[in-house]
């Protein structure tokens, strides 16, 4: 326990300001501000998509189906910015896009009677446990590695139920897209540790 | 490979042969002349459609002006595809700058009054209906250098399938009758202006509105609970793109201007819209009724949309594709080829198939089941790409073949692609019906365009408590295809039957409804007599077991804001009759049913036609002006509902019938406050740092 004491108390500074997750969340808002609830051009649109309107797989997830949607993605954009940013840094741009290759992917092959989407809260996943394991590879602490625990059991239960827990969203909720974020985050965090550790033998 | 993915690639692997099969036969509606040149051409010189889409069902006018630029009279003659259910209720032509509207007929009596009138050199139209295929209106004369100018109406249900309606307005026709193609040539340009306006209105909220192949389509949402669609030769000016109403007097319009050089619209592919409701609306009962004040008979239009509580289907499917390889399929016999294979090799593991083909007789390509194997995919593939496509089409045999062999085990299903047009062997549709009906087995189609026989691929998915599904070629195919993916992969809903109890009705429509899939709605149409609280229950078997749905409602003692509903009454009567002829031939009591009904509700049918002559001609036979008088009344009802924001007809909102929602193609993902409470454990990693940084310093 001393020791995660310790690497705790080295820890660099989180109060550093996320400009990159305030700026997505500028974005975010003024989409939703700006554009309405689920708007028609910009939603993940599966016959709109296979037309060639690919724009929809990156724009479908930074607009929302009504407010209390918004309210609740956005709010968590913002709050896992000020959490994780400052340990991502420049692979928080980056998980967000593999997130939202992945969500994408299994939306598209994973659920082919689905043809309309909305929502961050699929890439919001990924950068939450990509997130948290970043800022376990430097604490260790078992805290964090409960909260992906934790995070995974809400997940596996809204699997079972087939629907979010608490919000009622205008469109249905689809929580396996929770579970292509999740795995995402997951994915990448294997891949930048294994990168580490060749480069720390090198 | 995933279930759901493999579903999904076999039936867009599907979509692909259809597309392939409709390709190639597109004709368009038009201004007909014999092939050989004896009669020079007229021309349309404008063409204008309104559509109104409200309490579901669909008002399309149109509106259009022959141009006859030669130095003599002529007879001009527009024909254009059978919209789906739907039939004329109105035909006017402006006589020495009036309009007339015409009267419905027994079909031999108007001909022989247009005739007559044609020949004496009088003004006089006709509008009669050529079985599914085609309606044909005839004006004569449209005299030497002049215009004349005439309007169609026409009435269809408008259904909203699992939260997306489509209304299609049919231009393309199906090139089935090859006879008829040979003799006539269209002339599909509008030489002058053309334009195409349609309005949704609904309480139940539109998310979105689409028209797809039209980027050029101008579409807004309007008031609340009301979106527009314009699409035109001429560039709307500000304020009027959604398109005013049309004037009875000239077709000037204020709303619209004159675009330079703006090109001639070609009437030569379907026109489809699809609105989408809102995601997560409530399973519900809708009634449109329309009684008039002091009479003891109303009529009524129930629309059940039921909430979704139909479960996937896991278990392996036994596929049995039945083919069509007649002479008619060749030049796209590689294509279709190729659209089998790609279904097959989209197939689950877990799923089997076998192959029926079929031209003048029937044979198996495959030694029974076969499974799904990279092996069994190509050498059967490559077997049906070295048959050369010959012959009539004996879908008899072919139909036969295929039901043979079934496991009953296992469920099975039977896809059929074929254009539906028998000519070899047994051509009788009621023996054709018959086998399907006695087999345990469903069986699933497609209408392909305008001209396909839809009594028939229609009639064989109904008695096989099958789906066929409608593609048009200006489809979103993958839209379409998503629609019958979803119905095949949930259960359905068997024996639906419907009873209401508290107050007496009648006269229903249809009066068997067979299973209901995920996503559709059932509409009954039918009489009701007084007024007050009902009890309307529906009874269903999913998956074997008895589910009930129930709820109260008042049918009201006097509704006069929806008059159509009595025609779309009559006209589902109309179709049942009909349904029953092509099953089992025409009888005389059936005949005059279908008569009586065309006559008294001014509908267009098999058996009856629209005739325009002059108004004194028309008081000169004793022809009672009903259907003048029924659409003055349905005239001034539109307006008054155009007047006012669209009305809920949703009449179980007291005791809702579901307590699930509606079936919806949407989804989203959504964090809440269990994703706080998750995050507890790092709630305390910061506490406790916070802590130890406040020690350390």
């Amino acid at each position: 326990m001393n020791n995660a004491c310790a690497a705790v108390a080295q820890s660099p500074p989180s109060m550093r300001m996320p400009w990159c997750s305030i700026a997505l969340t500028a974005v975010a808002i003024a989409a939703f501000l700006g554009l309405g609830a689920a708007p028609e051009a910009w939603v993940f649109d599966r016959v709109a998509i296979a037309d060639g309107e690919w724009w929809r797989l990156v724009t479908g997830h930074w607009v929302h189906s009504d407010k209390g949607h918004a309210a609740w993605d956005i709010s968590m954009l913002l709050l896992f910015g000020f959490l994780f940013e400052a340990r991502l840094r420049w692979r928080l741009p980056l998980v967000l896009l593999a997130a939202t290759l992945a969500v994408d992917a299994w939306l598209w092959w994973g659920v082919p009677g689905l043809r309309l989407y909305c929502g961050l809260s699929g890439i919001l996943n990924g950068l939450l446990v990509a997130g948290l394991l970043a800022w376990w590879r430097e604490t260790r602490h078992p805290l964090l590695l409960l909260t992906v625990l934790a995070s995974a059991l809400k997940i596996l239960i809204e699997l079972h139920l087939g629907q979010a827990l608490l919000t009622q969203t205008v469109w249905p909720s689809v929580p396996t897209a929770h579970v292509a974020g999740f795995l995402c985050g997951l994915a990448f965090h294997l891949i930048l540790s294994q990168r580490a550790v060749r480069v720390l033998n090198e | 490979m995933n279930r759901h993915t493999s579903k999904w690639n076999f039936w867009r692997g599907l979509a692909l042969l259809m597309t392939l099969l409709g390709a190639g036969q597109a004709q368009a509606a038009g201004l007909l002349t014999p092939s050989d040149g004896s009669v020079p051409s007229l021309e349309i010189g404008d063409h204008r459609v309104e559509v109104v889409i409200e309490d579901g069902y669909a008002i399309t006018t149109v509106e259009q002006v022959f141009v006859n630029p030669h130095g003599r009279d002529l007879e001009a003659q527009y024909s254009f595809p059978v919209p789906e259910h739907g039939t004329v209720v109105e035909l006017t032509v402006w006589i020495d700058g009036q309009p007339v509207t015409g009267e419905v007929l027994e079909r031999e009596q108007a001909q022989q009054l247009y005739e007559q009138e044609k020949a004496a050199g009088h003004d006089a139209g006709i509008t009669e209906k050529d079985s599914y295929k085609v309606f044909e209106t005839r004006v004569s004369p449209v005299r030497a250098g002049q215009d004349t100018r005439v309007r169609l109406v026409y009435l269809q249900p408008a259904q909203v399938d699992t939260g997306i309606g489509r209304y299609v307005y049919p231009l393309e026709e199906g090139g089935v009758d090859e006879a008829k193609l040979a003799f006539w040539t269209a002339n599909e340009q509008v030489t002058g202006d053309f334009s195409f306006d349609l309005k949704v209105r609904s309480v139940y909220p539109v998310e979105a509105v689409r028209m797809p192949n039209q980027p050029q389509a101008v579409i807004q949402a309007e008031a609340e609970g009301e979106w527009s669609v314009h699409l035109g030769n001429r560039a709307p000016s500000l304020g009027g793109a959604s398109g005013p109403d049309m004037p009875d007097e000239g077709l000037a319009d204020p709303g619209l201007q004159s675009a330079p050089g703006a090109p001639a619209f070609t009437l030569d592919r379907d026109l489809v819209v699809y609105w989408r409701h809102q995601a997560g609306l409530p399973g519900s009962v809708d009634l449109v009724a329309h009684k008039s004040p002091g009479k003891q008979r109303g009529t009524f239009m129930l629309v059940v949309t039921p909430g979704d509580d139909l479960q996937p289907i896991q278990e392996g499917k036994d596929w049995v594709f039945v083919v069509d390889v007649s002479g008619s399929m060749q030049g796209k016999y590689a294509t279709l080829v190729d659209g089998v294979e790609r279904a097959l090799r989209k197939m689950r593991p877990e799923d089997r198939f076998r192959m029926v083909l079929f031209n003048n007789r029937s044979w198996e390509l495959t030694p029974g089941f076969v499974s799904v194997s990279e092996q069994s995919v190509t050498h059967y593939s490559q077997a049906l790409l070295a048959f050369a496509p010959c012959n009539g089409t004996n879908l008899y045999a072919g139909l036969e073949q295929g039901l043979r062999s079934l496991d009953a085990d296992r469920t099975g299903a039977i896809v059929l692609v074929t254009d539906g047009v028998a000519n070899v062997g047994e051509t009788r549709q009621r023996h054709i019906m018959e086998l399907t009906r006695q087999n345990d087995i469903r069986l699933f189609t497609f209408v392909l365009g305008n001209s396909a026989n839809r009594p028939l691929l229609e009639g064989l998915a109904r008695v096989s408590n099958g789906f066929a599904v409608n593609i048009s070629n200006s489809d979103d195919i993958v839209g379409q295809l998503l629609t019958a993916t979803s119905r095949v992969t949930h259960q359905a809903l068997h024996d639906v039957k419907v009873e209401i109890e508290g107050i007496k009705t009648a006269d229903l429509a249809p009066q068997a409804f067979g299973s209901l899939y995920r996503g559709q709605q059932l509409v009954v149409f039918g009489h009701y007599w007084g007024d007050g609280m009902a009890e309307v229950r529906l009874r269903a078997r999913i998956s074997g077991e008895d589910k009930l749905y129930q709820t109260r409602f008042v049918f009201p003692a006097v509704a006069t804001e929806n008059p159509e509903v009595e025609r779309l009454w009559a006209y589902a009567r109309v179709e049942e009759a009909m349904q029953e002829i092509s099953d089992y031939g025409e009888d005389a009591d059936l005949r005059q049913a279908v008569v009586d009904l065309g006559v008294e509700y001014g509908l267009v049918t098999d058996y009856t036609a629209m005739v325009v002559v002059a108004d004194d001609v028309f008081e000169k036979l004793g022809i009672d002006r009903t259907n003048r008088a029924r659409r003055g009344i349905e005239e001034a009802a539109r307006q008054m509902r155009s007047d006012r924001p669209a009305v809920s007809r949703r009449v179980d909102t007291q005791q809702p019938m579901y307590t699930s929602n509606r079936a919806s193609h949407s989804g989203s993902g959504a964090l809440d406050a269990w994703t706080l409470l998750a995050l507890a454990p790092l709630a305390l990693f910061l506490w406790r740092r916070r802590g130890l940084c406040r020690r350390n310093s």
